[in-house]
């Protein structure tokens, strides 16, 4: 299972089930992803016509970071709105073990840690019961050894994500807060949105955060308001 | 818009702006609720040579009355008191040692003034009635020389109720709740000042220097906004 797949492998037989919490759009979290999705796809829109963007980013990917929690609940919210929008979509968990979304996404008993790659090579992407939605555990820096294994894993993940037209790939990554490695995959995809708690969220921290993303070579596309996610068990503290 | 702002952020803490009066409130009132019926008798005296001339050792009539205070809580006092208790003050259970320990008094220049407290109200106004009777006889019988000339003792201010508080308990009360809202103002305002929190969609813009393109919070944390990244909403 954790052997090298050259090519995107959708494993139609076990399907991770997403929680019908998520699937519903009328929830108000879930228009504000649809939204942010829209404000997504214009701003891919914009750089697309823009020459010259680095070619190492992957251009139609965006990194949800957290100054201090989780993100896992946004990046499936956004994901789902994507794919519920048309878009292949892929979501890549590169929280702890690449089981952030585990509280929001039913996984088969096959779905197991030995599943997801620790060792460099390439996590699977699973099926999910959404239309259009890829799941990858793609797990966490410190268990997969650094910096570099981490955003070489990331970058070759979304490499393969599905190249069809329009197909897009949400990066969820730790807080930073308490998984700074996760700065390094901010030079690989094509814009960062920096999540803050409000309430929670220092000044300094945000701070530290934004400059931390800009030094690491991130471009980041802006904020969002995001609630604390640390105890839906996606958050910060889970995803230590 | 200043204005505005710091009221925002002053009802972050809008707990603390509430809950300290609001505290100060309750325990004002739990103070009063306990506080005893007090009932006042005034009176002027006079006694027999005053010269005016105050502290004049040769004539110390206003020395003499320093004294009436002394005798307002003494026993001899209570039991004249207690003798001018009417019939309808025998079923409240009074004896005189209850009744010294209800009477306190002062004087300013010829005024004495004699306080009556009692848990009961209708004790400390049956108490105050009685000693405005006795006080005549009493300062004759124990500040004036045998065979003296009687002082003129006069009752100005007769008792006429027993109330909790005093005359001004409502306003100290309100005073006391203007204090502590103030206080509470204070404190929001300091610990705001401590408070390194970022809250608003605005601060956030305002300290990262980052458009935020959207509130995913959910309908209870406040209103969503949404920025296209060319800046229109």
């Amino acid at each position: 299972m954790n052997a090298l797949i050259e090519e995107p492998r959708v494993d139609s037989d076990r399907v991770a089930r997403v929680s019908p919490a998520f699937l519903s759009g009328e929830s108000e979290p879930a228009a504000h992803c649809r939204s942010l999705a829209t404000v997504l796809a214009a701003r891919w829109g914009m750089d697309a016509a823009v020459a010259g963007l680095d070619e190492q980013r992957h251009a139609r990917s965006c990194l949800l970071a957290g100054v201090d929690t989780g993100t896992a609940a946004v990046g499936l919210r956004l994901a789902i709105a994507f794919a519920q929008a048309g878009r292949a979509t892929t979501l890549i968990d590169v929280t702890e073990t690449g089981r952030g979304c585990d509280r929001f996404v039913e996984v088969p008993p096959a779905l197991t840690s030995s599943d997801v790659s620790n060792d460099g090579a390439f996590s699977p992407i699973y099926a999910t019961n959404v239309p259009n939605l890829g799941l990858v555990p793609a797990g966490s820096s410190e268990a997969s050894g650094g910096d570099l294994q981490l955003a070489d894993r990331v970058a070759r993940l979304l490499q393969r994500t599905p190249t069809v037209e329009q197909g897009v790939a949400i990066v969820v990554a730790p807080a930073l807060s308490v998984a700074p490695s996760a700065l390094a995959l901010a030079r690989l995809v094509g814009g960062v949105l920096l999540a803050v708690t409000p309430g929670r969220t220092t000044r300094p921290d945000a701070v530290r955060a934004r400059d931390a993303l800009y030094a690491a070579g991130g471009r980041i596309w802006g904020v969002i308001l995001a609630a604390d996610e640390r105890g839906s068990g996606a958050g910060a503290t889970s995803e230590r | 818009m200043e204005l505005r702002r710091s009221l925002e952020i002053l009802m972050r803490r809008w707990w603390l702006i509430v809950g300290l009066p609001l505290l100060v409130l309750v325990g004002s009132l739990l103070h009063t609720a306990s506080e005893p019926y007090t009932a006042t008798v005034r009176a002027s005296i006079l006694i027999p040579g005053d010269t005016e001339a105050t502290g004049n050792a040769t004539n110390p009539e206003l020395m003499v009355l320093d004294d009436a205070p002394v005798l307002v809580g003494s026993h001899a006092f209570a039991a004249d008191v207690f003798a001018n208790l009417p019939a309808s003050a025998k079923p409240l259970g009074l004896d005189v040692q209850r009744v010294q320990q209800a009477l306190s008094g002062s004087r300013y220049s010829r005024i004495l003034t004699i306080n009556v407290k009692s848990a009961d109200q209708q004790v400390a106004l049956a108490i105050a009635q009685a000693a405005a009777a006795a006080l005549p006889t009493s300062i004759d019988q124990y500040m004036i020389a045998a065979h003296g000339q009687p002082a003129t003792v006069r009752i100005i201010d007769p008792p006429e109720s027993a109330g909790r508080g005093g005359a001004h308990r409502l306003l100290i009360v309100v005073v006391e709740v203007l204090v502590a809202l103030a206080a509470g103002i204070g404190l929001a305002a300091f610990a705001a000042a401590l408070d390194e929190r970022l809250y608003t969609l605005a601060e956030t813009e305002t300290v990262l220097g980052l458009p935020v393109l959207a509130d995913v919070r959910g309908r209870r944390f406040g209103r969503r906004r949404w920025r296209l990244p060319g800046g229109s909403a």
